[in-house]
């Protein structure tokens, strides 16, 4: 037994030295202006927008992330036969979503990305979106290979497993990631108190440009 | 004709330079597994048959890597992908001390390692897959049973890290001949990130707490099995970008898809 508190101990004491807490949020540098007619600033170092490969949204559409960019974003993964979680974390976005003025609204996307990907499909995504009445103008839904889903939850410090044919196991986070695509904050866990989260969203606002299509 | 030989030579390295070495895969009970049975404990698996690399990658084949990737040197990778520490132990972009060129690379990210892999064609191997080929010994595929080799794992996992590697073949090597999977580095696997040790991962926030009261132990097939939880533990605690002082990587190839099945 005293051998047996010894490795776990000793495993603790590994764990201990790498165990940082989720991805540290970069210190972002001056973020460039988003500028119409300039040619495309080089993407920061820290965003999660290095992230290549095809992905398709609920349309179908093929896109890539890089396309996120310009836009602050407040993202989740999740899967569409999820009962317990996923919809609560749907629910959060929304409360989110409500949280922040018209104005503000107008200039925050939400994306679902799905961990699921050989289950749900383009319609399947769709269909989420009509039961959970996400305004398409402002959320897009994402389906991409797992390597990718893989890569983008191991940006975000998101763990996920299959524990059978249909379920899995994953951690519950919201991301907020400003226009760069840089991961500012986290919301872990649901049914969290969105005051943080609005306040980070509103201090991005207030620091970011408006962009080319708001201005005036 | 003589195009048709350096066709020949460079395919022919293109093959030999990977080091493969064939496991015919199998079933087994790995400490913790995708699918859960009655009362959480893992159902015996198939791992396919594969192939994986028989020595970790070296920093002279990852120098070959950067050279033909510049994305991945040092002052160019996006950080994003890498933490500050990329490959500290160099001197700089594209060197390293001579001594260094056959010791495991270190100081790579999982990002980094999933990358080089790629670009080999290859792929990190699974988690199921590295346990698979792990259970080997010097003379059985299955060295469960043989307690010295077991007390010999476990003497490796209570050493310090070292920080003189040794060379990638001057390790131990399993019945497959696979060298150093125990004893010198951790190794990164592809789905490092699938390991959640308090199961219920949907309630949020307790995803380490099986670290904390090694309630980890009680969803695992073989509680004896010290060293596993340790590996287990460990990949539960990595984060994409970490790059360490004692891990590494080698590659694997085959179609990994597994299926659990009730015994």
């Amino acid at each position: 037994m005293s051998k047996f508190a010894k490795f776990v101990l000793l495993g603790l004491a590994l764990a201990g030295c790498v165990s940082a807490p989720v991805p540290q949020p970069p210190q972002s540098p001056s973020s460039p202006r988003l500028t119409p007619s300039a040619t495309p600033i080089e993407l920061s170092r820290d965003s999660i927008y290095h992230l290549s490969g095809e992905w398709q949204d609920h349309n179908g559409k093929a896109t890539e992330l890089r396309r996120l960019r310009g836009r602050i974003r407040i993202l989740a993964m999740f899967y569409a036969s999820c009962k317990g979680a996923c919809p609560r974390l749907i629910q959060d976005m929304l409360v989110l979503e409500k949280g922040l003025s018209p104005v503000a609204r107008a200039r925050v996307g939400f994306v679902l990305v799905t961990i699921d990907p050989d289950v749900d499909s383009p319609a399947r995504l769709a269909q989420v979106a009509q039961e959970r009445g996400l305004d398409l103008q402002r959320w897009q839904l994402l389906r991409g290979d797992l390597p990718q889903v893989q890569d983008l939850g191991a940006l975000l410090g998101f763990r996920f497993r299959r524990t059978s044919a249909t379920d899995y196991a994953h951690s519950n986070l919201i991301s907020i990631l400003n226009s760069e695509g840089e991961l500012i904050h986290q919301q872990v866990g649901l049914g969290i108190d969105p005051a943080e989260s609005l306040a980070v969203v509103q201090g991005l606002l207030e620091k970011e440009e408006l962009p080319a299509c708001c201005r005036e | 004709m003589r195009a048709w030989l350096w066709l020949l030579c460079l395919t022919g390295l293109a093959w030999s330079a990977p080091g493969l070495i064939e496991v015919k895969g199998g079933r087994f009970t790995p400490l913790y597994s995708l699918e859960q049975g009655p009362n959480q404990q893992p159902r015996s698996v198939v791992v396919k048959p594969f192939q994986i690399q028989s020595k970790a990658v070296t920093n002279q084949d990852y120098l070959e890597f950067v050279t033909e990737n510049p994305q991945w040197r040092r002052s160019r990778v996006a950080t994003v992908f890498v933490e500050s520490n990329y490959l500290k132990h160099w001197q700089s972009d594209l060197a390293f001390e001579p001594g260094l060129a056959h010791r495991p690379v270190v100081f790579v990210s999982w990002f980094a390692a999933r990358a080089y892999c790629q670009a080999r064609g290859l792929r990190l191997p699974t988690i199921l897959e590295w346990e698979f080929v792990g259970l080997a010994s010097e003379r059985h595929e299955d060295g469960q049973a043989d307690r010295d080799f077991q007390k010999r794992i476990l003497d490796w996992y209570s050493r310090p890290a070292r920080l003189d590697l040794p060379e990638v073949s001057d390790t131990f090597r399993n019945v497959y001949g696979v060298y150093g999977l125990h004893g010198v580095i951790w190794e990164w696997v592809d789905d490092f990130q699938s390991v959640m040790l308090s199961g219920e991962g949907r309630e949020g926030g307790g995803l380490d707490r099986a670290l904390y009261c090694a309630a980890g132990v009680s969803g695992s097939a073989n509680p004896q099995d010290y060293a596993g939880y340790m590996r287990y533990a460990f990949r539960s605690s990595l984060q994409g970008r970490y790059c360490l002082a004692n891990l590494g990587f080698r590659c694997a190839q085959g179609d990994p898809s597994t299926k659990g099945r009730r015994r």
